[in-house]
């Protein structure tokens, strides 16, 4: 594997004196997809609130293109290159497409830059551009997400933290999201992906890591993950393919309500 | 939990009457014992404000008007008409009840700042009347001569008399708010201080009770103002002014917001007390100075008042928390009785019936002419893209949202125009996307808020602690905890609820909804934010639920649950029906598979095509 861009060693954080994460150790490579699935509670979120500066990190480090990220601000850590596309979207209700995107070039000066990136968030999603000057909150959900992906894009980072991008969104909607991530990688972008739908993560990523109780017990290439018999039954409903759920689900029926 | 101590109360009420009972006889002269008077006034508002305030948070901050009606109406038919001074006091508090009934259901719609602001001007108005209305009240130099304070006709002649009399009183108020506290009334209130919208999906009549505490916390204002005029024997527009709110209120903080010990008994005492040492310093300059600093340090270091401190304190020396039991896998579930009829009883007829609803936003159509059925007993599912007017369209079966056109039937009943509270006491319960638990309160109490609807105590019986309320809360309790045990959380009943993994959260609002024996469940996407295995689990809790003859309704974007569980699907798009049937209809449908399920209903498939 090429040197990594990013990498997290030994984190601990937590909030007052509960420790959620022991010790994580984790790598992104540039160019790659990292998937981060996990149960609800094991410390996804708060792994990359901790990445970001929201929740201070207790020990270990973190290191992005070979400088130390452990303790800095939020605010030089997106000028830093990374930026975080939070769970359930936090778009700017009030303000429009539009300003929702200024306002992700916020830490840019640059005013030629801003333009190309404005445009060039309006050519990857032309709703966009068709709405620019509507506001965020009208907007349904998967509109809204594609938003919060533009507005992180805008400051052209260099990884992309996405929390649980498919929450909410209907099936067809979250494999258009899931498609666009693709897309952002073949484009040279690299990825770091926190999902609860972890055979959806599993499906676009390189490799992938679980998060158990604020550690990481499993990891690899997301292939190999997604056809791992433990981390099957724990996150994936069971072996075999996604229709297993579903059947398990009608079998239940049957023998509950039995119709 | 296991306390290893004496209840907390217990031990707040031993020290309350040791100090009670000491302070005059420690400081005896006629000083002391007026400061301790002044204080023990204060008091008696204090506690009606964390009624308000502090559980209800609800930002009244005017009650010191109330104080000023009972402290003029003593002051006026005492010293002019020679009335007995406790016939005074008792119809002064009635007319501030009634007062404060009859302002309170305009008022209290008001929320944060416009409802303190609309309270103060009140305060406002009766300052002005008092000032101006020379005639009746005597205008800036008010009432003289005011006579002492007496019980059926023996007049308390010794200012120690009168000191026990006041601090026996603060002690009644204490007992009747911590008997509401720990009634349904207390979790109602404190229910919607956390969450309104959660408060009305189990039934909590929101506007009647915040109107009950301001009706009663008035009527100690009221109290609490005709004694204090008693013991000044005078009275004067600048008595009852803003300073005397805002030391009230510094006193209620400072004490602790949401404690009847602390905000209410504590915090005036130390406000009071520490207002005169500051005096004794005659350094009046300093003196705004040293209190405001004080207050604002307080404030920093005991985020929750002097009482908050103090509690957590006692639990850190006497009580040691149980570890959490760690579940995983699926839990054991126990079994809960039947409370629905056999769907055959309802002879046919659907248990909720959509007719032609229509539902826009200025020019946006959310929802438009949309009919469907849900039949008793079975499993419905909406679908549909975001945006397409789910939501919408299931906060108006809620009530949470009225109807432009058409009508809703739940069990035959036009409930089109019913508020949530309503709705919920016929019978249906609800969970939310975004969980709306009641964070201030444990999970087992947090289900006990469900079997609101079910209990009946009112405000008197509650306030006197009348035997059946015992009896009814402790049938609310049991009935909370087999909810719990139903969807395998038993064990977690003091836990609190924000620090449960997100999944166990869901289940706790299941329960919640259970506790209110609801014929229809209505669930906004219960399997969102969890993975297949908890949505395989939660699948399972949904068709035991079905089991128990509940009509379960969902809005849900995991179509392996959908396709899995329900009997019946309606899909929406753009605010419209577009199609509906069972589940294998429903995905061969062509315009379903363009609008909403795409190409695959996999999505790596659709990602590696």
């Amino acid at each position: 594997m090429p040197t990594p861009l990013f990498t997290l060693e030994g984190v601990r954080s937590g909030y007052g004196r509960t420790e959620v994460l022991h010790g994580v150790s984790l790598e992104v490579a540039a160019g790659e997809i990292v998937a981060l699935i996990g149960a609800n509670g094991a410390g996804k979120s708060t792994l990359l609130n901790t990445v970001m500066g929201l929740v201070p990190c207790a020990g270990g480090a973190i290191r992005f293109d070979g400088k130390a990220l452990t303790r800095q601000p939020t605010p030089a850590i997106v000028q830093a290159g990374l930026v975080q596309v939070p769970e359930r979207r936090q778009l700017f209700g009030a303000m429009t497409v539009e300003e929702n995107l200024l306002m992700g070039a916020y830490t840019r000066r640059d005013r030629g830059g801003i333009q190309a990136a404005l445009e060039e968030q309006f050519a990857r999603f032309p709703i966009l551009a068709e709405r620019r000057r509507q506001r965020a909150e009208t907007f349904s959900g998967g509109q809204q997400q594609m938003l919060a992906i533009a507005r992180a894009l805008m400051s052209k980072p260099r990884l992309l933290l996405l929390d649980e991008p498919s929450l909410g969104l209907a099936p067809i909607v979250a494999q258009q999201i899931l498609r666009e991530i693709v897309t952002l990688r073949d484009a040279g972008g690299t990825v770091f992906v926190v999902e609860q739908n972890a055979r959806a993560a599993l499906a676009i990523a390189d490799r992938g890591y679980v998060l158990e109780n604020g550690r990481i017990t499993v990891s690899g290439r997301a292939a190999d993950l997604l056809s791992d018999t433990a981390v099957q039954d724990a996150y994936l409903g069971g072996a075999g393919g996604a229709n297993d759920v579903e059947d398990h689900i009608r079998e239940k029926k049957r023998a509950i309500l039995g119709r | 939990m296991r306390r290893l101590g004496p209840s907390k109360s217990l031990v707040m009420a031993a020290l309350f009457v040791i100090v009670a009972i000491a302070f005059p006889l420690v400081y005896p002269d006629s000083y002391h014992r007026g400061v301790g008077i002044t204080a023990g006034a204060m008091a008696i508002t204090a506690v009606g404000v964390v009624l308000l305030l502090g559980f209800a948070q609800q930002l009244a901050i005017g009650q010191p008007a109330f104080s000023m009606i009972g402290g003029y109406a003593n002051a006026i038919l005492c010293a002019r008409y020679g009335w007995d001074p406790l016939a005074a006091l008792v119809l002064a508090a009635v007319v501030s009840m009634v007062l404060a009934y009859a302002i309170g259901a305009p008022i209290l719609k008001l929320r944060g700042f416009f409802l303190a602001m609309a309270t103060l001007a009140l305060q406002l108005m009766l300052i002005v009347v008092a000032t101006e209305a020379t005639a009746i009240t005597g205008g800036p130099l008010g009432v003289v001569g005011v006579p002492k304070f007496g019980l059926f006709g023996i007049t308390l002649q010794s200012d120690l008399a009168f000191f026990y009399l006041i601090w026996a009183l603060v002690l009644a108020s204490v007992w009747i708010s911590l008997n509401i506290e720990h009634s349904r009334i207390g979790r109602a209130l404190r229910a919607i201080a956390a969450s309104e919208i959660a408060a009305g999906s189990v039934g909590v009549d929101i506007a009647r009770y915040k109107i009950q505490m301001f009706v009663i916390g008035s009527g100690m204002a009221s109290v609490s103002g005709s004694l204090l005029v008693h013991y000044l024997r005078a009275t004067d527009p600048t008595v009852f002014g803003f300073d005397y709110g805002l030391n009230l209120l510094t006193g209620v903080i400072v004490g602790g917001l949401t404690s009847i010990w602390g905000g209410g008994a504590l915090g005036p005492a130390i406000i009071v007390g520490l207002r005169e040492l500051l005096r004794d310093l005659s350094l009046p300059l300093w003196e705004g100075v040293i209190m405001g600093a004080l207050t604002v340090i307080v404030l920093i270091a005991f985020p929750r008042g002097i009482a908050g401190a103090a509690s957590d304190l006692y639990d850190r020396l006497f009580t040691r928390r149980a570890a959490v039991p760690a579940s995983a896998g699926t839990p054991d579930r126990a079994a809960l009785p039947r409370w629905t009829e056999p769907a055959a009883a309802s002879g046919g007829a659907p248990m909720l019936s959509v007719e032609a609803v229509s539902k826009s936003f200025g020019s946006l159509r959310a929802v438009h002419d949309v009919s469907f059925a849900v039949q008793p007993g079975s499993i419905t599912a909406l679908i549909g893209p975001n945006g397409a007017g789910k939501t919408t369209l299931f906060n108006l079966v809620c009530g949470s949202l009225p109807l432009d056109s058409g009508a809703i039937r739940f069990g035959g009943q036009d409930i089109a125009n019913l508020l949530p509270t309503q709705i919920a006491e016929l019978g249906v319960g609800r969970t939310f996307q975004n969980l709306q638990l009641f964070d201030n309160m444990s999970v087992l109490e947090n289900v006990m808020c469900g079997g609101h609807r079910l209990a009946s105590s009112g405000i008197l019986p509650i306030s006197v602690a009348w035997p059946s309320v015992a009896r009814e809360e402790a049938a609310t309790r049991a009935a909370a905890r087999q909810a719990l045990a139903f969807v395998g959380l038993s064990g977690f009943e003091e836990a609190n609820p924000g620090a449960l993994p997100f999944g166990h959260q869901r289940l706790v609002e299941i329960a919640r909804a259970l506790a209110l024996k609801p014929t229809l469940l209505l669930m906004d996407e219960p399997a969102s934010g969890l993975n297949d295995t908890e949505t395989t689990q939660l699948s399972e809790l949904i068709l035991h639920i079905a089991a128990l003859g509940v009509t379960v309704l969902l809005v849900e974007h995991d179509m392996r649950l959908v396709m899995g569980l329900a009997d019946h699907i309606v899909v929406m798009d753009h605010g419209e029906k577009m199609a509906e049937g069972p589940s294998a209809q429903v995905r061969a449908d062509p315009k379903v598979i363009a609008a909403y399920l795409g190409q695959e209903a996999d999505a790596d498939a659709a990602v590696h095509a």
